[in-house]
């Protein structure tokens, strides 16, 4: 059979001679499912950027190498006709939008190919029957939910059909459902000759597909194997190679109550909330008690309400009913975000000063516990520098800390494992039982991550069409 | 779906806003923009945006109506403000005409209608593209500072410039170069380079309403050239 793709001692330097790639012989015949794994930073998007040509087309730099991709020769100099060829989903669903509603971005490729509206219809009705997004089509898409948006970026890279198709991190944000229907049509994608290429940390959704394996590190192709001998490996070994323990996403979670005395406790009673242009988008909770003798996972299908619902816990949005008290006392709106602090997943919207330690310290109330609380996130090499110029992890680090420092009493936290590697996965979770443990703080994580979940949190929350089914 | 019936093509709304720019650069006379005020007011009514509608004519009323009405005492104060909104309501109230359910994807098959080169296509699409992020990721920027107990109103933002600026121009600009680096990689892996014809999953064809906002908006600069050689 010939490959697709076949290169050989490929090698990148950047402008400013920084080798990101070296020494890398790599492989894809048709219908044959690739994973790419390895420590955060160790070259594998860099890798999925020569793939799919945007290196030297985009991204600059030198090239070497020998070899083909998809019947031109290595590097390629025909990219507009190598990129119809392959599809590619990316790591931020939302950055990758090029129009502003589902229809649109679904039709977008076909539309530069210039196939006509009734195939493009055709076509995008198939996908969106299938990936039941057809409620969908004409909405914005800023108004769907991470997973949803992660949903659609993955139904457009299949418009129209290519020969390989690049996917990094594509499982970050989906839920159960989702990931089925990912499984699924990758499956079926498969069968039909299409070549995968993997980048991920998750193994749970993919292991049954995936052919081999490339494990990178500092840039360099450190080991080659098969999806059989991946499976005898520990998770210890896993997480050496940024791997998540497969096996921990289908062990059950457990309650694990602690025995500590519960110190802050959020009462809701007849909680009810509907966006006034999504009557159906509805929360409704009858009675909920949350403490701070757990941390609190918050788990649901893509679209369930789990940000709405946090949201109206923070006092970012007004319940029409409700009667939330704190510790006993009757909060309103005000007094929940007085008392609120949300770490979201694109922690760089967050963060504000021109330095980590006036990040940390502004109107910081804990300001006792700064270098206690400095040392535990590991930022005292960090203080003076800008925050915006931090890495995603690091940022990530300061907004919990400056959240712990707020002396806020309810911390939430978004998705915050979405695209991290097995380590970092493990150092949040650390992070949050760190807190937990040390600080009269009610945690809440919204989280698709069940590795994650099952190590971090004591308690699960399940919310369903806006409705807790599960406490 | 959407449940409002009438829609503008985006090629009219783009030249309504072209001729509120013109209107911003050269002073036109006051009864061609109180008559072009009116025709955007009519178009916006009939698009559904009952509620633009009348917050543009109350700011009309408060501050341009009185440029009509002569007094010595408040003259400089009065006409600045008046002249200042008369110049650039027009543009606001047909950006909102634009904005109007106008995906970037109607948007983008109308531009690609118009035959204009890549060059010049590429950048206006990415322009279209960012405003409903820049207004979505502000949005999240706002929520972020009020947790920090820093959340900017009018008056904040006035007598603070350097301070909004620094809490919301830099995440924002931060945020915005991984955005265009994803756009970027996106739309090139997604054939935007691609020298075809470039179809459109949207019908884009002129309607009866099209053409009569159209024939009124060169009607008002006839009207304007008419009335400027009779002075």
């Amino acid at each position: 059979m010939v490959a697709l793709i076949d290169l050989k001692n490929l090698e990148y330097h950047t402008p400013n001679q920084e080798c990101l790639l070296k020494g890398i012989d790599f492989q894809l015949f048709p219908g044959e499912c690739v994973l790419i794994c390895g420590k955060s930073g160790s070259g594998k998007t860099t890798l999925l950027n020569v793939l799919s040509g945007l290196v030297p087309e985009l991204f600059e730099g030198q090239l070497a190498g020998q070899g083909q991709m998809l019947g031109q020769q290595f590097p390629i100099s025909d990219f507009p006709s190598h990129a119809e060829k392959i599809g590619r989903v990316f790591q931020n669903p939302k950055s990758q939008f090029f129009t502003s509603e589902v229809l649109s971005e679904l039709a977008f490729k076909m539309e530069n190919l210039g196939l006509s509206r009734e195939m493009m219809q055709e076509k995008i009705q198939q996908v969106a029957t299938f990936f039941e997004i057809e409620a969908f089509l004409a909405q914005p898409l800023y108004q769907l939910s991470g997973g949803q948006k992660q949903t659609v970026a993955f139904a457009s890279s299949l418009l129209p059909a290519c020969q390989v198709l690049f996917l990094d991190e594509v499982a970050s944000n989906l839920d159960k459902t989702g990931l089925a229907k990912l499984k699924q049509t990758l499956k079926h994608l498969k069968r039909s000759g299409v070549a995968l290429v993997l980048v991920e940390h998750r193994l749970d959704y993919c292991l049954d597909l995936i052919d081999r394996i490339y494990v990178l590190e500092n840039g360099q192709l450190k080991q080659e194997l098969s999806a059989a001998e991946l499976k005898t490996y520990s998770a210890n070994e896993l997480a050496g190679f940024g791997l998540r323990d497969w096996q921990a996403a289908v062990n059950q979670l457990t309650l694990q109550m602690e025995k500590k005395e519960a110190t802050i406790q959020l009462q809701l009673e007849n909680l009810f909330f509907a966006y006034p242009k999504q009557k159906e988008k509805q929360i409704a909770i009858h009675s909920l008690t949350l403490d701070n003798r757990q941390i609190i996972g918050l788990v649901g299908e893509n679209g369930a309400g789990k940000s709405t619902l946090v949201q109206l816990l923070t006092g970012l949005l007004k319940a029409k009913q409700s009667r939330i008290t704190l510790n006993g006392q009757l909060m309103r709106a005000k007094d929940l975000l007085a008392q609120s602090f949300l770490v979201r997943q694109e922690v760089s919207l967050q963060l504000f000063f021109e330095s980590v330690a006036k990040e940390l310290t502004f109107q910081a109330k804990r300001l006792a516990c700064y270098d206690e609380i400095v040392a535990a996130f590991g930022l005292e090499q960090l203080l003076s520098r800008h925050p915006q110029s931090l890495s995603g992890g690091e940022k990530q680090r300061v907004a919990i800390a400056s959240a712990l420092l707020s002396g806020k009493t309810c911390l939430y936290f978004d998705e915050p494992t979405s695209g991290l590697d097995a380590l970092q996965m493990q150092q949040v979770s650390q992070q949050l039982r760190f807190i937990q443990q040390n600080y009269p703080v009610l945690i809440v994580v919204i989280s698709h991550d069940q590795p994650f979940l099952c190590q971090t949190c004591d308690r699960i929350l399940k919310l369903e069409k806006g409705r807790i089914t599960s406490a | 779906m959407n449940k409002k019936s009438l829609s503008i093509d985006p090629r009219v709304s783009l030249f309504y806003v072209l001729l509120a720019s013109l209107f911003l650069i050269f002073p036109f006379q006051l009864s061609v923009q109180y008559c072009f005020f009116g025709v955007v007011a009519c178009a916006l009514l009939l698009i559904g945006k009952y509620r633009q509608v009348l917050y543009y004519l109350l700011i009309f009323v408060v501050f341009v109506l009185p440029i009509a009405i002569r007094h010595p005492i408040l003259a400089l104060i009065r006409d600045f403000l008046a002249i200042g909104f008369a110049r650039m309501l027009p543009l606001f109230m047909t950006m909102s005409l634009a904005m109007d359910r106008q995906s970037t994807g109607k948007w983008q098959a109308a531009v690609a209608k118009m035959k204009m080169p890549s060059f010049l296509f590429i950048p206006l699409v990415v322009c279209i593209r960012f405003i409903p992020t820049f207004i979505q990721e502000g949005k999240q920027i706002a929520q972020s500072l009020k947790y920090r107990g820093l959340a900017q109103n009018w008056r904040q933002i006035l007598f603070h410039p350097w301070q909004f600026f620094e809490y919301f121009v830099i995440p924002l600009l931060s945020s915005s170069e991984q955005v265009i680096m994803d756009l970027s990689s996106s739309s090139l892996i997604r054939c935007i380079q691609n020298t075809n014809t470039k179809t459109s999953i949207y019908p884009i064809r002129l309607k009866m309403l099209d053409y009569l906002l159209f024939l009124i908006g060169l009607g008002m600069i006839g009207g304007q050239l008419w009335l400027h050689s009779l002075i």
